[in-house]
């Protein structure tokens, strides 16, 4: 149990240490930002106010916006403003983009919160469909090669594996966007209009990406599969299993198979939440994918301050939780690992 | 001792790793890059280099064609061949009878006439990419009126007027060339990009004028380059649709001079220089070498050669200094058994759980304006020396149990000089392979972010090609070669690094021999 609470508590200092991290090399935009919603809020306030010279009006302005500042806070030096930023951003505090809105949910409302919501389940279906694909094509693949060493799979899976840890995914992305969309034609490219109701249309705009982060991310599961079947097959219970005579089909299924479970299903969920939190921003941008990868590009491109510090929030934070449930679960299948 | 002991280590670990096919190719791959960066070093540093990285058009395309994809990809190819000054025909002046425009209508009069004819044939089935124009004209200071008739003759005896109309007189006439800057005496001519003329160009209208003519509305000229129209012609292929092709044969360049003298002076041909003072046209080829051209002209091939060096100074500068300092301070954590050693661990946790990108993309957003190689370097470390400690640090827990770690302390040793001189060599193997292997990552990472903007905006870095060609939507437009060659440059140069780290694998975790 102790260790549960430890690695708990590691998740929540990384948690505050990102989040006070972004929020401080931040914090100036941030500050800025809220400065001139309120110093817009007072010209409008001095639209109304009727019997003044300009002299007097800038005055008036200038005396309320620094009693605003003074009252918020917002003349304190970066590591203090970025306290109350990193207790705003953790507490789940309203943050208002400042040009952004969202295109589908809510209809065009500034909350950085919906924005996220509405990307997420695009992430979410591109990058579970690749892995539900990834593993039922590595797992055969990593125990044939497994079973084989030096063979013709073996060495394919070897070799495909160093190419696409080389290889920036985005950069084949681009290779198979001009194949498959402008050369052939066989499947929509990132330009096209996707109506997201018609799953014909998803499925058609999906093709491309799914098969690209599928085909690399083979390369990696298969050869780190591998290797752990490699090692089990060389434990002293397989050779036992095989010596009593027992039938091949159940060694592999009854017992390679069982002890390979916890290494394999936590990588490979592990590996899928790297690249979610990693590979896909440039993945989705080139894809021109409508996810949470390619809202960093948009919240760039926007200068959205507040859009991309929150996104930045919930990647983490969705990166810690997923690992730590993944340290669960990997106990949980693994009940040989009794941890300190 | 030590020495001779460091000599076999460093022997037996380069027999291990040639040992294997993936060290043999790694290691070959290695010593080609290496001799390729030194060659760059040398030869292009820093001049290209920087030209390169600024990417400036002007600096290229009037030596390199445009867009121009690699030539053993190109079906019709088309040489580019240079008609220049001296491969013209003239006349020398000569008295005759001229038209002139009068108040009555045109009316013939007694003048001088300069002429030059330039021929070429063309034979290619293929447009050229571009023409590049120059052409000035020299006029002496007693002409009271000069005429310049300039036209392309074609095959078919169509003409394409460049030029029909006075010019001014006693002057230079700089008549094609966007800048015509003088230095110190000489003329510093940019040729005339055809394709990418200008509106406010003095041949603009009396070209279109013309082309229109030839066409007769036959097709819309805007979906066609300049330089096609010039030399094409409309053909009719099997399937009954009308398609742009070039017209072969034998083409004449003309310009004539009409002028007439000033009342009373004489003309003095050695004192005016009377005609032509520079002139050229550039047909440029439709491809280009091995790997073919960017969008401002920049040779790909170039490009990749000049990466080289600046992936080797971001591979190695991140990789072996957050190596260095992961590696001690897992010699650390491992060596220091109470709440010291806990509480590094705890950092290195921490440091090793951070989700990376985001991080940098939000870093390098706000550094984004003072952005430089160094400074992206110096982000990666800080995010990735927490890499190695966790290994590291097992490795050092293993050591630092032996008996002669035990007799080193108990002899007095400082805990410094045990680090140093008993723990820390033991590691450095470990460290080696993991730093090996770790390059490729850092490579892709920073073409990544240079995809995103934020690489260094002078360094002509492989990720900034990749940029180059996102941003002018290669994929799109179908200048694949633009993409797809620095992309392998990547591909095979994190490769190298990977096979050689596979390789020394066996000699860190002797597990994974089997």
């Amino acid at each position: 149990m102790r260790w549960l609470i430890v690695k708990f508590i590691n998740l929540l200092i990384v948690l505050v240490a990102v989040t006070y991290i972004v929020a401080s090399i931040t914090s100036g935009p941030l500050a800025q930002i809220q400065i001139d919603k309120e110093r817009e809020l007072l010209q409008q306030q001095l639209k109304n106010l009727q019997g003044l010279t300009p002299e007097e009006k800038r005055e008036w302005l200038n005396e309320r916006l620094q009693a605003y500042i003074k009252s918020n806070g917002l003349d304190k030096p970066w590591y203090v403003l970025a306290f109350r930023f990193t207790k705003d951003l953790l507490t789940f505090k309203d943050l208002n983009a400042t040009l952004m809105t969202t295109q589908y949910f809510h209809q065009g409302s500034r909350k950085v919160l919906y924005i996220i919501a509405e990307r997420m389940p695009f992430s979410i279906l591109l990058f579970t469909t690749s892995s539900v694909l990834t593993i039922l094509f590595a797992l055969p693949l990593a125990l044939y090669a497994a079973r084989r060493p030096g063979g013709v799979i073996d060495n394919t899976v070897m070799g495909w594996s160093v190419f696409s840890v080389s290889m920036p995914w985005w950069w084949l992305a681009m290779v198979f966007i001009y194949l498959f969309a402008y050369k052939w034609h066989i499947f929509a490219g990132p330009a096209a209009q996707t109506n997201w109701k018609d799953p014909i249309q998803v499925l058609n705009r999906m093709a491309l990406p799914v098969m690209t982060v599928t085909l690399l991310s083979i390369g990696d599961s298969a050869f780190r599969m591998r290797n752990i079947f490699l090692d089990i097959f060389n434990e002293d219970f397989v050779t036992v299993a095989r010596a009593k005579g027992v039938p091949e089909r159940d060694v592999l299924r009854k017992h390679v198979l069982r002890a390979s479970a916890p290494p394999i299903v936590t990588m490979v969920l592990f590996s899928i939440i790297l690249s979610v939190v990693n590979g896909a921003i440039i993945t989705e941008l080139i894809f021109n994918w409508f996810g949470m990868g390619r809202l960093y590009w948009d919240a760039i491109e926007y200068n959205d301050v507040p859009v991309l510090v929150e996104l930045t929030y919930i990647t983490t934070l969705l990166y810690l939780l997923t690992r730590f449930l993944l340290d669960i679960l990997y106990t949980y299948l693994d009940p040989r690992i009794k941890r300190a | 001792m030590v020495k001779y002991e460091l000599k076999k280590r460093i022997g037996n670990t380069t027999r291990i790793i040639l040992y294997t096919w993936s060290g043999k190719i790694g290691v070959s791959l290695l010593i080609i890059f290496i001799m390729l960066a030194a060659v760059v070093m040398i030869y292009y540093y820093p001049t290209v280099t920087t030209s390169y990285g600024r990417g400036v058009a002007s600096d290229w395309i009037y030596n390199y064609p445009l867009n121009a994809p690699p030539c053993w990809s190109v079906h019709n190819k088309f040489k580019g061949f240079i008609i220049s000054k001296d491969s013209l025909n003239t006349t020398g002046i000569k008295k005759g009878v001229i038209t002139i425009p009068g108040i009555f209508g045109p009316k013939k009069i007694m003048g001088y006439k300069l002429t030059y004819t330039g021929r070429f044939i063309y034979t290619s089935n293929a447009f050229p990419s571009d023409i590049l124009l120059v052409t000035s004209i020299r006029t002496g200071v007693n002409l009271s009126y000069v005429k310049l008739l300039y036209y392309l003759e074609r095959p078919d005896g169509s003409k394409i007027t460049l030029f029909n109309s006075t010019i001014e007189t006693n002057k230079l006439i700089l008549l094609y060339g966007s800048t015509g800057s003088q230095i110190k005496g000489k003329i510093n001519l940019q040729p005339l990009s055809i394709n990418s003329i200008n509106k406010n160009s003095p041949i603009y209208p009396y070209l279109m004028s013309s082309l229109q003519k030839i066409y007769d509305n036959k097709v819309s000229l805007s979906s066609y380059k300049i330089s096609d129209l010039m030399l094409g012609t409309l053909v009719k292929d099997t399937t009954g649709n009308i398609k742009l092709k070039p017209m072969k044969g034998n083409y004449t360049i003309y310009l004539s001079l009409e002028f007439l003298l000033e009342p009373g002076a004489k003309i003095n041909i050695e004192k005016n220089k009377i005609g032509l003072e520079a002139f050229q046209w550039k047909f440029m080829s439709n491809c280009y070498g091995l790997f073919g051209t960017d969008n401002v002209g920049r040779p790909i091939g170039l490009g990749l050669l000049l990466g080289i060096p600046y992936a080797f100074y971001i591979g190695f500068t991140v990789t072996f200094i957050s190596t260095f300092i992961g590696a001690i301070y897992g010699t650390l954590a491992g060596y220091w058994k109470d709440i010291k050693g806990e509480a590094l661990m705890r950092v290195a946790d921490i440091v090793n759980s951070l989700p990376f990108l985001p991080i940098l993309i939000v870093l390098s957003y706000v550094f984004r304006q003072t952005i430089n190689l160094n400074m992206l370097a110096f982000l990666m470390i800080i995010l990735f020396w927490a890499g190695p400690v966790i290994i590291v640090r097992s490795a050092a827990l293993q050591i630092s149990e032996q008996l002669y770690i035990e007799a080193a302390k108990a002899s007095g040793a400082s805990t410094s000089r045990i680090i140093l001189r008993h723990i820390f060599p033991q590691i450095l193997p470990y460290t080696l392979a993991i730093a090996v292997l770790s390059i490729p990552g850092i490579i892709v990472t920073e073409a990544g972010l240079s995809l995103l903007g934020f690489g260094d905006p002078t360094a002509p870095t492989w990720g900034k090609m990749l940029q180059n060609a996102y941003d002018s939507q290669a994929v799109i437009n179908g200048w694949w070669w633009t993409y797809l060659f620095p992309g392998l440059a990547l591909v095979v140069f994190s490769a190298t690094f990977l096979l050689i780290g596979r390789a020394i694998e066996p000699l860190v975790a002797p597990k994974l021999q089997k």
